[in-house]
């Protein structure tokens, strides 16, 4: 019988959900990725740009489904499909990564460490989002991730019950059941790039979570309305930092 | 035939009032006080005929007759039904016992230590339990077989009816288990048409698992999954050992021994836990299938459904799970029968298995023998002369319960002797 726990020789997959990342970050990401971890399962949301043949261009992308309709819209039922092949490789441990997240240099050294062990199942990072480059991350009152730790790194516990609140919108990428599981809040860091892009692109990301979420349901309608601040309070990155 | 209900006050003060009210007036008796001390926890007790709970007048339940202890012991044991409430009077009893003992579990708790611990040898003797709260109903369904949910928001009617069908199954059938679980599919019933409201689901969900496991539906599984979203998602971290355990028994029930095993090991977060997982591993790879679903059953305290597989298996290990099945069911003397010689070697087993015979003899009524063991006990454990101290509060409790009597009436117990049957109940 497979222990449900193992401290030792885990196997690492990371999964992630991608959609027209060809000419962002899924380049550098799925490089990095491939010095730490062990696998890489992709599902692809009906990219249009050649984001599947760039992930193929990776060894440790095992796994690479691709959908010809975009659950965008339905992120609950993206975030299980991707779980689901995720688990179909029979993973120990799963990191959900999205296409535009890093994680710094000493996390990648540590992470061996964080889950060879039989006492917690979950590990969660500081995320840090860098603004208008990749000098600076913004911190103020809507963008402060980085003061908590999110959940990205998980032990995949063969026959638990798993389940995602059924929303549309900001659906977390680790099923809901590990919030009752053992932790460990980690001092690791992930570098954010989603917000790295030029005030258009950032009034184009604005202009869609609107429409997808004009009463602020699924988020918060003030952070929304704050992409589009013109200055907002930005802090340098050490790569050394605390 | 006589019904003699055991209480801690008088008659009007009894909390199964509606019990006694369906017993024939000519044939019920009860031991206890003749005055009701009024607390916060009795006033009011017993149920209005609308079924709502509030107290009635003093005297309703008229022409009771109150006996000593001594009174209940001359009546013919063969003819006799016992009510307990307050276990107590059972330790008293001294080697008499009537032919069927019902204990009655009040929705309130036990005062003392002492009652608490005779309250549950007496449950676990009983030939049937009437519980007054759902919690301790279902706890108490977990533990043995014949047990009733007294509902105290039925109507009075409805109670009156349920305690003639308790009295007449025990009489005719010996075994109320029948009744037991068609009571359990009918509250199964109830849950079902609240699961679907909001505010209720998760509990809906979950009494409803519990329910099916007990009447053995492999529903329960979904049920239970239910209610852990509904804990998950409403943010109650210990969910993982209140709801998400039980999964293990519902598995275990359902023979899918392997995926029981490992839903246990998932709630396995503490060391002890992880022990038990560790041990439960290494028996289900050395083929002790059935060993693993008795103590799953054990580790979510269904010791009802232990002692059934367990009955099935030989060894060494399923003998020491037994004990700890019987001892946990109130079974005293079926725990002590499973004794070997081995069972002695160390001090501290010595000292429980003391322990263990002085509570037995106790039972028994024989007092003198069981300080005895309590005795050889504390030579090992000063501690355990809390249990010699305890049968000097039993005692206590009871006289205090007997002098609010205002004393033993030797005319009126004479009168009352010869009126039993219409012959001297003192010669029995």
């Amino acid at each position: 019988m497979r222990p449900v726990r193992k401290a030792s020789g885990n196997r690492l997959t990371a999964m992630m959900q991608v959609r027209n990342e060809a000419d962002r970050y899924l380049e550098t990401v799925l490089r990095e990725l491939s010095e730490f971890v062990d696998d890489i399962v992709v599902v692809d949301d009906a990219s249009s740009d050649g984001t599947p043949d760039l992930c193929r261009r990776f060894k440790k992308v095992s796994n690479l489904v691709i959908l010809s309709e975009s659950l965008f819209g339905r992120e609950w039922m993206l975030r299980s499909l991707l779980w689901k092949v995720a688990v179909s490789t029979d993973p120990d441990w799963l990191l959900a990564v999205d296409a535009d997240e890093v994680y710094e240099d000493r996390a990648k050294e540590r992470l061996r460490g964080l889950i060879d062990q039989d006492r917690y199942d979950w590990v969660g990072f500081r995320m840090f989002d860098f603004w208008g480059g990749m000098t600076h991350y913004r911190e103020d009152e809507h963008w402060n991730l980085h003061r908590r730790h999110m959940v990205t790194l998980v032990r995949f516990l063969p026959g638990y019950h798993y389940f995602f609140p059924k929303m549309d919108l900001h659906v977390p990428r680790i099923p809901l059941s590990y919030r009752v599981l053992p932790g460990y809040r980690s001092e690791l860091r992930i570098k954010h790039f989603g917000w790295v892009g030029s005030p258009e692109q950032l009034r184009r990301k604005y202009e869609r979570y609107v429409a997808l979420d004009p009463e602020g349901r699924f988020g918060n309608a003030d952070q929304y309305r704050s992409i589009l601040d013109p200055n907002p309070r930005l802090v340098e990155w050490k790569e050394d930092g605390p | 035939m006589y019904f003699i209900a055991f209480g801690g006050e008088s008659p009007n003060g009894f909390a199964f009032t509606d019990l006694l009210e369906a017993i024939p007036g000519e044939a019920r008796f009860f031991v206890g006080a003749a005055t009701t001390t009024l607390t916060p926890g009795n006033r009011g007790q017993g149920a209005k005929r609308d079924g709502m709970g509030s107290g009635r007048a003093a005297d309703r339940i008229p022409g009771i007759r109150r006996l000593s202890m001594d009174e209940a012991r001359r009546l013919p044991p063969e003819h006799t039904m016992a009510l307990v409430i307050e276990p107590l009077w059972v330790s008293a009893f001294c080697g008499w016992r009537p032919k069927w003992l019902v204990m009655l579990v009040p929705r309130k708790a036990y005062e003392t230590p002492v009652q608490q611990r005779w309250a549950d040898l007496v449950t676990g003797m009983a030939d049937a339990v009437l519980a007054e709260s759902e919690s301790l109903y279902l706890q108490l369904c977990f533990r043995r077989n014949g047990v009733i949910f007294w509902d105290p928001y039925r109507s009075w009617e409805e109670r009156r009816q349920l305690a003639i069908q308790v009295i007449e199954t025990l009489v005719e059938r010996g075994d109320p288990e029948r009744m037991a679980v068609d009571q359990r599919h009918s509250l199964l019933r109830d849950y079902e048409m609240l699961a679907d409201r909001e505010d209720v689901k998760e509990t809906a969900y979950y009494l409803m698992a519990l329910y099916r496991y007990l009447l053995a539906d492999s529903r329960a599984q979904q049920d239970l999954l239910t209610a852990f979203e509904r804990a998950v998602e409403a943010g109650r971290p210990n969910s993982l050992i209140t709801h998400y355990r039980f999964l293990s028994a519902i598995l275990a029930q359902c023979g899918r021994v392997e995926e029981a095993v490992q839903a246990y090991g998932i709630t396995a977060v503490d060391e002890r836990a992880k022990e038990e997982y560790d041990r439960l591993v290494r028996w289900f790879e050395e083929g002790q299938g059935q060993l693993v679903r008795a103590r799953l059953f054990l580790l979510n305290d269904d010791i009802r459904s232990a002692r059934v597989t367990l009955g099935r298996l030989d060894g060494e290990a399923a003998r020491r799970l037994s004990m700890e099945a019987d001892i946990r069911a109130g079974r005293l003397e079926e725990a002590l029968c499973r004794l070997t010689p081995g069972d002695r070697k160390s001090r501290a087993a010595r000292r429980a298995i003391a322990v263990q015979e002085g509570l037995l003899h106790w039972m028994r009524g024989d007092r003198a023998e069981a300080i005895h063991q309590f005795l050889r006990a504390a030579v090992e454990d000063p501690g355990v002369l809390g249990y010699v101290l305890e049968m000097g509060d039993a005692e206590e409790i009871l006289e205090r319960i007997g002098r609010r009597g205002g004393g033993y009436d030797a005319a009126r117990a004479q009168s009352l002797g010869q009126s039993v049957d219409g012959h001297d109940a003192g010669a029995q």
